[in-house]
């Protein structure tokens, strides 16, 4: 079976600093898979590139086995237009770190309006799954609520709402607890497990939460300056790394015994 | 009170003139704002700069020479406009060019997590723009907007110099008549004051508004 991300000696700068430099990553569809790595790492760039925010300097980046940047068109590869990036774009969705509700518009309708308007989805429908999904991360209650009423653990559960309504094939998640106060990101982190064991999407998480990426991923992947360190099963990367960088790494978050 | 009863009905012609060159130099602002401001923030550099050349121009002339050239230079080119219709053409425009500062400061200001917002959930650009960007800029160009129809209105006074009969020329003809200039200007600037007064109430409440239909 094809992998539902390829990406081939992906190259990433911005300006001068180079964020990622060469990286090489295949993930099969349902897998879960945990990014790890220090701050400033590229793990948070290797998602915008995912999310075709933005685009790699060099190398292959396919999701569902099309490129999101190039098109075939008369037996050649041409820059992709904006339909054709919107329809492998439309693949994937993000949660974002800062939530990134929009304050203008009440939770109910952070959600539906996609679905209005990019899914085209009639407006019952596109209520109905709204407030589903809404229930479905304990909001039924704040549908009217506007983000600024609704405390951090809350927005970041629109968030997944919203993204969730759009049924995409590859959910990525960056640092989503990480704006959050200590005690509201044992919630959200329950809401990826109940995701992750479902299996029926591709999840990709960054995140600094070695224990939950060791309970709820297939895979674990360490970044480290721009380049993947080490990438094997959870109990691996965590009791048995082969490399040093790694081990550092883990033992300095979980502590050595760990 | 005696001057309002006196100079206050022969002045009202005028003041029409003036509320209603005011309101169609406002609309044609807003239009030439709203332009000017996005072609700005244009991908293409063309369209980029002739924004700006139209912004720095007109706001880097005196307000009145523009109206001269337009009353009385473009004729030589060819092109006949009516003293109204220059007025109202140098009015807004001028106040368009303001006012695109004004649309591209506010759209630069909503953060860039609520364009990735928007990708991510697929919508286009244009949906990005409609939908997500001009409803949160919108809250932030009120003030100076507000500010701006207001310098309009003042502004507007200037068109009595190419025979527009608003409120600033009829006072000067009600002037030259009676001699009483005290009173007809008190009269004249109690009127612009109450049509301030209006504008700024009226973005107020446009403000309470928008503040009430997206809080915090």
């Amino acid at each position: 079976m094809n992998p539902i991300i390829r990406l081939r000696g992906v190259h990433k700068a911005y300006g001068e600093l180079a964020v990622l430099r060469g990286i090489d990553l295949e993930v099969p569809a349902g897998q879960t898979v945990s990014v790890i790595g220090p701050s400033g790492s590229g793990k948070s760039t290797l998602l915008r590139l995912l999310m075709t925010l933005d685009r790699p300097d060099q190398g292959v980046l396919e999701i569902d086995g099309e490129s999101p940047w190039t098109m075939e068109k008369n037996g050649s590869q041409q820059p992709a237009d904006e339909r054709h990036l919107r329809q492998v774009r439309g693949k994937v969705g993000m949660v974002f770190q800062h939530f990134n509700l929009f304050p203008h518009m009440s939770a109910l309708h952070n959600v539906m309006e996609a679905l209005l308007r990019v899914l085209r989805l009639p407006r019952t429908e596109a209520e109905a799954r709204a407030r589903e999904r809404l229930s479905a991360v304990g909001l039924a209650d704040k549908a009217d609520a506007y983000p600024a009423h609704l405390s951090g653990g809350q927005k970041q559960r629109v968030a997944i709402a919203r993204a969730l309504a759009m049924q995409p094939k590859v959910m990525l998640f960056d640092e989503i607890t990480s704006a959050l106060d200590p005690e509201l990101v044992g919630g959200i982190l329950a809401l990826l497990h109940e995701m992750s064991s479902k299996r029926t999407m591709t999840m990709v998480i960054v995140t600094h939460h070695m224990r939950f990426a060791e309970s709820c991923s297939d895979r674990v992947v360490f970044f480290d300056e721009g380049v993947i360190v080490e990438d094997g099963a959870p109990k691996a990367i965590f009791h048995e790394p082969r490399h040093e960088r790694t081990r550092r790494f883990v033992d300095a978050i979980l502590g050595p015994e760990a | 009170m005696n001057a309002i009863n006196n100079f206050g009905p022969p002045l009202l012609g005028g003041l029409a003139v003036t509320i209603g060159i005011t309101l169609a130099a406002a609309v044609l602002a807003v239009v030439a704002a709203l332009g000017g401001g996005l072609a700005r923030l244009s991908y293409y550099r063309v369209v980029r700069w002739t924004a700006a050349v139209y912004v720095e121009v007109f706001r880097g002339t005196s307000t009145l020479v523009q109206l001269f050239w337009f009353y009385f230079v473009l004729p030589f080119f060819g092109i006949n406009l009516s003293a109204l219709a220059a007025g109202i053409l140098v009015l807004g425009l001028n106040t368009g060019a303001y006012g695109a500062e004004v649309v591209r400061g506010a759209i630069v200001a909503v953060p860039r997590g609520q364009y990735d917002a928007a990708a991510a959930l697929n919508m286009s650009r244009l949906q990005t723009l409609y939908r997500i960007v001009l409803p949160q800029a919108a809250l932030a160009m009120l003030p100076p907007a507000g500010n701006l129809m207001i310098e309009l209105l003042k502004n507007s006074a200037l068109v009595s110099l190419i025979t527009i009969t608003e409120l600033t020329f009829t006072a000067q003809l009600l002037r030259s008549e009676t001699l009483r200039s005290a009173e007809i200007f008190a009269v004249v600037l109690l009127f612009y004051f109450l049509v301030a007064l209006c504008i700024t109430g009226a973005f107020r409440l446009a403000e309470g508004k928008l503040k009430k239909s997206a809080p915090g």
